[in-house]
């Protein structure tokens, strides 16, 4: 554990709210004001309830900071990864690097930097971007909603801001790698806004420092596609095993745009994920993808709601689960198509392979269409490697090991090959070779 | 899909005060001086002792009934489902229990037009409409029904009421009963099995094939179709049984609570099916639980149509507990304006190579909404176990609504589970092409939506299903008020 | 496998359910002298925490435990699911008592 760097801003005695007080210190007033309002917010929400059937499977209690308190960011990042050294911009546009939830350096191919693109820490876009910022952050919470979403809007140390302005186009991906330490109590957020007709690709790949660090991560993530713009984002979670791990991810899509999301759930110990999209425009194309591969008694659990709002428009969901050993995934996933849904042509499938008998895996693919006048579909399924196919496989000369490792990478290929980025995808695919090697 | 449950008083029945006195106090005990005896409204231990005390149950029954009572009360209402429409239930403004000649006591005249009209297009005779309309407890073919139990009892198969079921059999039935579903279970079987009248007890022995269904309809006697039936179906090793339960005309009650609980044991290699076709009058909330516990090799298939109501809650369980045991889980729902059919189906699959199909089927008009809501849970050690689910939804126009709300829990690798659904609406092209041959528009979607739940129809009885067809086309019509 | 301290003796009173944490899992206990019965707090019906639940039959050869959600019952010594809705068995753990303390034997991970 690299305790060095690490110390907390207050000891436990504190409360939360002296912490939100002290880090609204350095924002503008409206976001000191926010976050007080989030934190009022957070405490007199109660607890989700069990019998809700989004927590279901895992106990909300774990999330709760209890005894932990909030994380103060360390201020080195460690190794690089190599994809945040091409000094040449070659492969990527640029690059931010996060530690404990707050962003420590930015760079930006400068060619970028002139198009107006930001990439920055959202404490320091709020103060120096306040017209992007202020307008759209918060604005997609769930106001109502998330216990923990409050959470992190309250204590946030930092988190990413990126705005790429309108009809700006960028052909290679923006990577923001972020590390965390320690074992208490990680809060961020992030903002990315894709302006009217721009396009870009941003990849956001989270690691932990040592595999005996176990701090509770609550993030939170809000995606503006306005019109016509297109976004791809990818999600690469590969934390330490002890990791606990909370981001809600709320996205926006306006007409004719178009947003591609890819998660992959590969590390901690307890993941709680939370990703909603909302269609708000007619023409526009959203694609939902995700991997889970989980071992060990890894504990993973997705939630994904893909809300057309306004119909005319298309939604594809597709998460394939792989889980050995004791580990358990639970996947739910909503679609719904509100009453002015005409014409939305939306899909979502759930494919889960159990390598283990003690292994579990639930799924439970919801739809909820209030309109009907659409094309909707889900389907969802659980089975074993099959077996024919390691037969075959043999009859071709190839060990039942060898194929059964093959047959679980070409299950994931699919969304893997949808991570942007050479490096990134290549460690993925490494990643997940690793981790066959132990459970086959 | 389950509530939760605060701490109750383990123990006390709560029935201090209702002490030796009581028979006085009631008069229960004297058939006749009761005869047009009904409860107060309102449930509570008072209530059920009476109940108990009228048919002069066994202790144990009473006891059981109480229990149940303290569950009912302790319990919370599901958090889930149409919470809206659950919690607009006043509980206490129901007769818990009405005796069955008070019930007919009911005028024809009270009879919503609505309802007469549907009896008349649907050609109900006239002795029926009247039963159906719960104006007469009993109904003309109880001369088919008496040598059809004159058959059964040659065959040693026990078909009647569940209250003369406990009083003839009673060791089978205090064995039995609960067994399948626990008052504990949820709210609305913890009130059924604490006011519970009527319904029926079927025993099949080893070996023996009913040829022809037992009806419900048939088995008429002053206790059917109360509001809290209990029905307990036993089909033992080898022996095969289908039994069927309501109608398709309308159903009218001026009772606007139906909570029924259907336990069924199916024995090795046995099998049981049971069809409903239920189409309660569209101000009765329709809360009912079916479970089946299906031993080895055995098969148990639930067909569950639901028309009527306003709102129904029923989600047919198979509980796979033998190797090799089957479940097939067929349902139909058709929800129309200010209608809210929640139904579905939950399998258990808790043995080696069980297997399952389940198919749903929707149909929602003019602002109905139709919801289904199914489990499938696969044990640890159910290897080689297969599940098949596959739900359609069809809306038929802009206003209806279509949720489903599936859950699948895998605790085993070596299964099969697939999944799938879809909404649409009724297919322009379909709808043109016999549009083309000369069909208008209505009579074009009727034939859709005949097609659509041909999977189900196909698996009644012919004059069901019939009579099904023509009640959909009257739907389409918007002939039904 | 490894035996792990449950708790003292005095914590577990006779004839009602308790629940321990010990590492990553949670425990429902019941005893019968220095006979202790431990299940994981979690019924294989609907994850109910058993150990909120009643203990009848107890003596020194085993008991039973209601799930308060449903009413489903385990042989705490076997594990098996003795009443519906429950028909899976729960997880049971080797248990012994030395001086004042009760030990459990729980797989780690
Ligand atoms: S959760 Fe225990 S009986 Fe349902």
């Amino acid at each position: 554990m690299s305790t060095d760097h690490m110390n907390v801003d207050a000891g436990p005695e504190t409360s939360l709210r002296d912490v939100v007080t002290t880090r609204g210190g350095n924002d503008p007033a409206w976001l000191a004001t926010a976050r007080q309002d989030a934190l009022s917010a957070y405490e007199a929400s109660s607890l989700p309830d069990r019998v809700q059937h989004l927590w279901r499977y895992t106990d909300p209690q774990r999330f709760l900071p209890g005894e932990r308190t909030p994380t103060t960011p360390d201020s080195h990042f460690g190794d690089l990864p190599a994809d945040c050294q091409d000094a040449t911009y070659e492969h990527v546009a640029g690059y931010a690097l996060a530690r404990d939830g707050r962003v420590l350096r930015s760079a930006l191919d400068p060619l970028i930097a002139d198009k107006k693109v930001v990439l920055t820490d959202l404490c320091t876009a709020a103060r120096e971007h306040e017209d992007l910022v202020r307008p759209r952050l918060f604005s997609l919470l769930d106001a109502g909603g998330d216990k923990f979403e409050q959470l992190s809007a309250a204590t946030f140390a930092g988190g990413t801001f990126f705005h790429v302005p309108r009809n700006v186009t960028i052909d290679r991906p923006f990577v923001v790698a972020h590390r965390v330490g320690g074992d208490g109590l990680i809060a961020s957020r992030s903002l990315l806004v894709a302006g009217e007709g721009s396009e870009a690709t941003i990849v956001f790949d989270l690691t932990s420092v040592g595999d005996d660090d176990a701090p509770l991560r609550h993030e939170g993530l809000e995606i503006h596609v306005e019109p016509g713009a297109r976004l791809h984002v990818a999600f690469v979670q590969a934390c330490g095993k002890r990791v606990t791990h909370a981001p809600v991810i709320r996205c926006r899509v306006e007409r004719d745009a178009a947003l591609e999301t890819v998660s992959v759930a590969l590390g901690g110990a307890l993941v709680k994920s939370l990703q909603t999209t909302e269609l708000v425009g007619k023409g526009s194309d959203v694609r939902v993808l995700g991997i889970v591969f989980a071992n060990g008694r890894q504990h993973i659990d997705h939630h994904t709601l893909q809300d057309h709002v306004i119909g005319r428009n298309t939604s594809n969901l597709d998460y394939r689960t792989v889980v050995a050993d004791r580990a358990r995934s639970s996947y739910t996933g909503n679609l719904r198509i509100g009453l002015d849904g005409v014409g939305a042509d939306a899909h979502q499938s759930n494919h889960n392979m159990l390598l283990s008998k003690k292994a579990r895996a639930d799924t439970i693919p919801e739809l909820e269409i209030l309109t009907n006048d659409v094309t909707c579909s889900h389907a969802a399924a659980c089975g074993p490697i099959d077996e024919e196919m390691i037969t075959f496989c043999q009859s071709r000369g190839i060990s039942p090991r060898d194929a059964r490792t093959l047959i679980v990478t070409g299950f994931l290929e699919p969304i893997v090959e949808r991570v942007p980025g050479q490096q990134l995808r290549e460690r993925v695919r490494s990643a997940v070779a690793d981790r066959l090697d132990r459970v086959v | 899909m389950s509530d939760t449950t605060v701490d109750r008083p383990k123990g006390a029945a709560g029935t201090a005060g209702l002490g030796d006195d009581y028979d006085t106090k009631y008069g229960f005990h004297d058939d006749e001086s009761a005869y047009d005896f009904k409860s107060k409204k309102g449930v509570d231990h008072e209530v059920v002792e009476m109940i108990s005390r009228y048919k002069k149950e066994p202790d144990w029954m009473r006891e059981v009934r109480h229990n149940a009572l303290d569950v009912f009360l302790s319990k919370p209402m599901p958090t889930w489902g149409s919470t809206e429409l659950l919690n607009s239930i006043d509980f206490e403004n129901i007769h818990y229990y009405v005796r069955a000649s008070e019930r007919q006591a009911q005028d024809w005249d009270d009879v919503p037009e609505s309802v007469k009209n549907t009896f008349e297009k649907l050609g109900i005779p006239e002795a029926e409409r009247k039963f159906l309309a719960g104006v007469t407890a009993q109904y003309e073919s109880e001369v088919v029904y008496h040598s059809l139990r004159e058959d059964l009892e040659k065959l040693g198969v026990i078909f009647t009421d569940m209250d003369t079921g406990l009083r003839e059999y009673e060791d089978v039935v205090r064995e039995h009963f609960t067994s399948v579903i626990p008052a504990e279970d949820n709210k609305f079987a913890a009130l059924n099995t604490a006011v519970w009248s009527g319904g029926s007890f079927v025993y099949v022995p080893k070996g023996v094939e009913v040829a022809i269904p037992l009806q419900a309809y048939f088995r008429i006697n002053t206790e059917n179709m109360g509001q809290f039936e209990r029905t307990l179906i036993i089909a033992d090793e080898g022996s095969k049984v289908h039994y069927i339960e309501g109608c398709t005309a309308p159903t009218y009650s001026s009772d606007s609570l139906h909570s029924a609980v259907v336990e069924l044991i199916a024995r090795p290699g046995s099998t049981i099916r049971y069809t409903t076709i239920q189409n309660w009058s569209k101000n009765v909330y329709n809360l009912v639980t079916k479970r089946a516990i299906a031993e080895a090799g055995s098969r148990v298939e639930w067909i569950d149509g639901n028309l009527g109501s306003k709102l129904t809650m029923k989600y047919p369980a198979v509980y796979l507990v033998g190797e090799g045991a089957h479940a097939e889980i067929l349902s139909v729902a058709f929800s129309s304006s200010d209608q809210h059919q929640d139904a579905g189906s939950k399998v258990i699959h808790a043995a080696p190579r069980t297997t399952s199909v389940i198919t749903s089927k929707s149909i929602s008009k003019d602002g109905g909404r139709g919801t289904y809501r199914g489990l499938v849970k696969v044990h640890e050690g159910a290897e080689g176990s297969k599940v098949n689910v596959k739900c359609d939804a069809l809306l038929l126009d802009d206003r209806s609504r279509s949720d489903t709300y599936p859950t699948m829990e895998v605790d085993d690798e070596a299964v099969s589970i697939e999944h799938e659904a879809t909404v649409s609406k009724v297919g322009e092209e379909q709808l043109y092409y016999l549009m083309s041959r000369g069909l208008d528009q209505d009579a074009a979607t009727t034939l859709i939506v005949n097609g659509f739940i041909e999977p189900f129809t196909k698996e009644l009885p012919m004059e069901y299903a019939v009579e099904l067809n023509r009640l959909i086309q009257l739907e389409m019509e918007g002939a039904i008020g | 496998m490894a035996f792990e301290r449950l708790c003292a003796l005095s914590d577990l009173p006779e004839g009602e359910a308790r629940v321990f944490t010990v590492g990553e899992w949670r425990l429902a206990a019941a005893r019968s002298g220095t006979a202790v019965f431990v299940v994981e707090d979690r019924c294989s019906h609907d994850d109910g925490e058993l150990g909120q639940g009643v203990v009848h039959g107890l003596t020194a050869d085993g008991c039973e435990i209601e799930c308060p959600r449903h009413g489903a019952r385990f042989d705490m010594a076997t594990g098996r699911a003795t009443h519906m809705p429950a028909v899976a068995p729960i997880e049971t753990f080797e248990s012994k008592v030395e001086d004042d303390t009760i030990w459990v034997d729980v797989p780690q991970w």
